[in-house]
C-alpha cells in the first residue's frame, strides 16, 4: 500500500534549506547510513528508529542505486517496537517475589524489588515479539518537496525528528495557508496574511 | 546553509485553519452547482463529491461534528443533511471526492486542516512504463504513481487557488458568497 501499490496516503513537506554542496549522492547516502536502522531482534532493546531501503526493508545500507530513481529519492522509515504491558510485568513479578521468599524466608525489600524487576522486564523484552513498522518517504528533489507515506501527528512528529536529526534540513508542512501563500501573487498574498475573520455559508436569503 | 526567513508556522496555521473548511465548503457547494472548474491558464478540471462528508461547526468543547452520507440520492434529496449542516453554519472538514482532468481520474480523501490526500485511488488513465519484457518494473511504477499524484497535488493547489483569489477579492462578499449562500437557502427550502 502507498506510493507503489494500492491506496495512497501522503503528508507533503516543503524543504526550504539546501545543503551548501547540492543534493550529492555523498551526502544524501552519508547521512542515510549515519541514521540507518539498527536491528535489536537479538536484543532486549524496546525500540529501534532509522532507515531503510525503499525495496528492501530487511537492508540498511544505502548505495545511490538503492536510493536515486530517476529525479526521486525514496527510501523507507523503519520503526521497530517492543511492547511490554504492565499486567504482564506485574504477574512475573509476583511470581518472582513468591520465590525469593520460598528461598530466603523474608520479602525482598525496595532496592531488590526495583532491581528483580528490572532484570524481569529486560528478560521478558527478549521474549517478546517486535512489532514493525515502515513509513515511505519519497524525496521529489526537483521541486524540494518530501512526502511521507503516513498521515496523523504521530507519524509527523516521528518523522520530522529524524528527518532533523539525519540531513539537518529545515522542512515545514505544506498547509493551506502555506499552500496559498506560494501560489498566489504579492498584492494578493498580503490580503491573506491579513484575513483573520472566518466565513460561513448559512442563512442566506 | 541557506535559510528562509524564520516565520511561526503553527501559529500562522492555526490562525488560518478555517481556510481549509471554507475551501472544501465552497469546492463541495461549488461543484453541485456546476463540478466544472477552469484555471487561469485555461486548464479544466471536474470534481464532485462522493458518499461521506464531515461537517463540523465551533472550537473546543463547544465543537459539533456531523458525518453525512449521499444516500438519498435517488429521491433527488442527496445531502440533505449536509445542506442542512451547511445552514447551520458547518463547514466540511474531511470529504471524499472525485478528480477527473483531460487524461485521468482520481478518488482521494481531503482533510481540510491540511489538505493531505488519503487513500487515493487511480480510476483511470494511469499508464506505467514496461520493461523489455512488457513487465511493470516496481521503480516504473514508483515514479509513474508519484508522477500522477503530483498531478493530483497540482489540480488540488489550482482548485484552492482559485478558491483563494476569489475569497480574497471583493467578489467575495459581493457575488460569490450570497450566490452560494442563496443556492444553499433555496435548496433547503426546496427540499428540506
Amino acid at each position: 500500500m502507498g506510493f507503489v501499490k494500492g491506496g495512497a496516503t501522503f503528508t507533503r513537506y516543503r524543504i526550504f534549506e539546501m545543503p551548501e554542496t547540492g543534493l550529492t549522492d555523498d551526502f544524501i547516502g552519508g547521512r542515510l547510513n549515519e541514521k540507518a536502522f539498527v536491528d535489536i531482534e537479538e536484543t532486549s532493546e524496546e525500540s529501534s528508529l532509522g532507515w531503510v531501503r525503499f525495496f528492501d526493508h530487511l537492508q540498511a545500507d544505502f548505495t545511490p542505486e538503492s536510493f536515486r530513481f530517476g529525479e526521486l529519492v525514496a527510501f523507507n522509515l523503519r520503526l521497530d517496537e517492543r511492547k511490554l504491558s504492565n499486567k504482564i510485568l506485574n504477574r512475573y513479578m509476583t511470581i518472582s517475589e513468591a520465590r525469593f521468599r520460598a528461598q530466603t524466608g523474608r520479602k525482598p525489600n525496595s532496592v531488590t524489588k526495583k532491581e528483580m524487576k528490572e532484570a524481569l522486564r529486560l528478560d521478558l523484552l527478549k521474549r517478546s515479539l517486535l512489532d514493525t513498522k515502515l513509513i515511505e518517504v519519497v524525496w521529489l528533489t526537483e521541486s524540494n518537496e518530501v512526502w511521507l507515506g503516513a498521515a496523523g501527528e504521530k507519524n509527523r512528529a516521528l518523522f520530522e525528528e529524524v528527518w532533523g536529526h539525519t540531513f539537518g534540513l529545515g522542512i515545514r508542512l505544506m498547509v493551506p495557508v502555506t499552500i496559498g501563500l506560494e501560489i498566489l501573487k504579492k498584492p494578493i498574498k498580503e490580503r491573506l496574511m491579513a484575513l483573520k475573520d472566518p466565513t460561513y455559508f448559512g442563512g442566506g436569503e | 546553509m541557506a535559510q528562509e526567513k524564520h516565520v511561526d508556522f503553527f501559529e500562522l496555521w492555526q490562525e488560518k485553519i478555517f481556510l481549509g473548511e471554507e475551501f472544501l465548503t465552497w469546492l463541495w457547494l461549488s461543484s453541485e452547482v456546476d463540478n466544472k472548474f477552469t484555471t487561469e491558464d485555461g486548464t479544466e478540471f471536474e470534481v464532485w463529491f462522493e458518499n461521506s462528508l464531515k461537517l463540523e461547526s465551533g472550537q473546543g468543547p463547544s465543537k459539533k461534528s456531523v458525518t453525512c452520507q449521499n444516500s438519498d440520492k435517488e429521491n433527488g434529496a442527496e445531502w440533505a443533511e449536509a445542506f442542512t449542516a451547511v445552514m447551520r453554519n458547518k463547514k466540511v472538514i474531511n470529504a471524499r471526492l472525485r478528480v477527473r482532468n483531460e487524461e485521468r481520474e482520481w478518488s482521494l480523501t481531503l482533510p481540510s486542516d491540511t489538505l493531505n490526500p488519503k487513500s487515493v485511488k487511480l480510476l483511470a488513465g494511469a499508464d506505467f512504463r514496461e520493461e523489455d519484457d512488457g513487465q511493470v518494473s516496481q521503480v516504473g511504477a514508483l515514479l509513474d504513481r508519484v508522477a500522477y499524484f503530483v498531478e493530483l497535488s497540482t489540480i488540488v493547489e489550482s482548485l484552492l487557488g482559485i478558491f483563494l483569489q476569489l475569497r480574497l477579492s471583493p467578489e467575495w462578499q459581493s457575488e460569490e458568497l450570497p450566490r452560494l449562500k442563496g443556492w444553499v437557502a433555496r435548496w433547503t427550502r426546496e427540499n428540506g
